[in-house]
This record gives structure tokens, C-alpha cells and sequence, in this order.
């Protein structure tokens, strides 16, 4: 599969990931799915990849309801093994499960495999992006209520 | 950022989409096109995942 102009700033941030499994994990994973994610979507929603230190970061903006977020999704040397670290760009109001830096707190930041929600064998970057939309519908609802929608996990 | 709140019946609409997804496995389905939330549904066919929140898990 040949990729888009745009990701070709992407194969050059390959050896920001230490190891074969690493490399080999975005190109037959991560990538596919971006791929995916961007077709038919407008350019302004599509996820756009970039080098920073030693970690890519998707930018890309998420809309679940009239406001329209910018959101940047790290993926750390350590990913997949390590979770995605997403934080909101767009001033957000404090409320709960927001963390230092307008980080969101998904799946426990900085946990490990036996304590985390995040399941490396299971998820791709996709998911991050998914959970950050699911995350920002329920501030949209806390914004106007005061209430977060959904319980505690346990 | 200006802030467009939803409307009661959209935010109805999002609060039972949500908690449906979350109680009853419910798909949240994203327009392709900006990521608007467009509904639910019981299942999708695997070439309309990448649009629909089903078991994505999260902390909160």
C-alpha cells in the first residue's frame, strides 16, 4: 500500500520507535488505520502525523456535537505497550477527568499493561481518538448539567 | 473557543447514546465526514468501525 502524500513526513518518524516490533507495529498497524480513518473525511478532521522528540503526535480536531475540539494524540517510544497520552488543544472549562495539561484521563496514564484498560493486542491509535470523541461528548453534556454522564469505572 | 451548547433533545439524545453504549455495548456512530455524533445502532459491518464507538474502553 502506497501512502498519501501527506503521511510522508510519517516515514521518516519510523525510527522514533526503538525497536523492530515498534517499526513493524506502525507500518502494519498504526498506519493502515489512520489510512483508514482519514478516507472521505474533511480535511480539517483528518489526523495529521508529526515528529516530536521521541514520540509521533496526531493532531487532528474531533466535532461531537456544535464545537468543534483540536486534539493531539502521543504516541510515546514505549507505544503500544505504553498507552496513548490525548490532550485537548481548545481551552477546555476544569472539570472532572481532566489531568495536568488538558491531558484526559482515559486509561490510566502512564499504567502499565496489568493495570490498565488499554489492551495493546487489541487497540490502535483509532481507539485513542475514539475514546477522546466518546470523552468530549460527555463534557459537552457536563458543560451544560454539571453532571459527567457516565459512571466512575470500577 | 465560543461555546455552542447542545439543545435539550440533543443532549437527551447524546446522554442516552452514551450510556447506552456503555451499559449495553450501543454503537455511537460518527459522520465520516466531521465526526458528528449521527446515532446508534446494535452493530455495524467491520468496514464502518473505524466510525462507531463500541468497546473502547476508558477510565472514567
Amino acid at each position: 500500500m502506497s501512502l498519501p502524500t501527506a503521511y510522508c513526513p510519517l516515514r521518516t518518524a519510523m525510527g522514533l520507535l526503538d525497536s523492530e516490533t515498534g517499526k513493524r507495529r506502525l507500518l502494519t498497524v498504526e498506519i493502515p488505520v489512520i489510512e483508514r480513518y482519514n478516507e472521505g473525511r474533511h480535511p480539517e478532521f483528518q489526523v495529521r502525523v508529526a515528529r516530536a522528540g521521541g514520540s509521533l503526535v496526531l493532531r487532528y480536531a474531533l466535532k461531537p456535537g456544535h464545537n468543534v475540539y483540536q486534539l493531539e494524540t502521543r504516541l510515546v517510544s514505549s507505544y503500544p505497550l505504553v498507552p496513548p497520552e490525548t490532550r485537548v488543544i481548545t481551552p477546555l472549562k476544569h472539570c472532572p477527568h481532566l489531568l495536568e495539561g488538558q491531558t484526559l484521563c482515559l486509561w490510566r496514564q502512564g499504567s502499565t499493561r496489568a493495570n490498565s484498560r488499554w489492551d495493546p493486542a487489541r487497540f490502535t491509535c483509532i481507539f485513542a481518538i475514539q475514546a477522546a470523541w466518546r470523552w468530549l461528548a460527555c463534557y459537552e453534556i457536563w458543560h451544560e448539567t454539571g453532571e459527567w454522564p457516565l459512571p466512575e469505572a470500577k | 473557543m465560543d461555546f455552542r451548547p447542545l439543545n435539550a433533545t440533543e443532549r437527551q439524545n447524546l446522554i442516552t447514546a452514551l450510556r447506552g453504549n456503555a451499559d449495553q455495548n450501543r454503537v455511537l456512530l460518527m459522520d465520516r465526514r466531521d465526526t458528528s455524533f449521527v446515532g446508534t445502532a446494535d452493530e455495524v459491518p467491520d468496514e464502518e468501525v473505524i466510525n462507531a464507538i463500541k468497546s473502547v474502553p476508558c477510565h472514567y
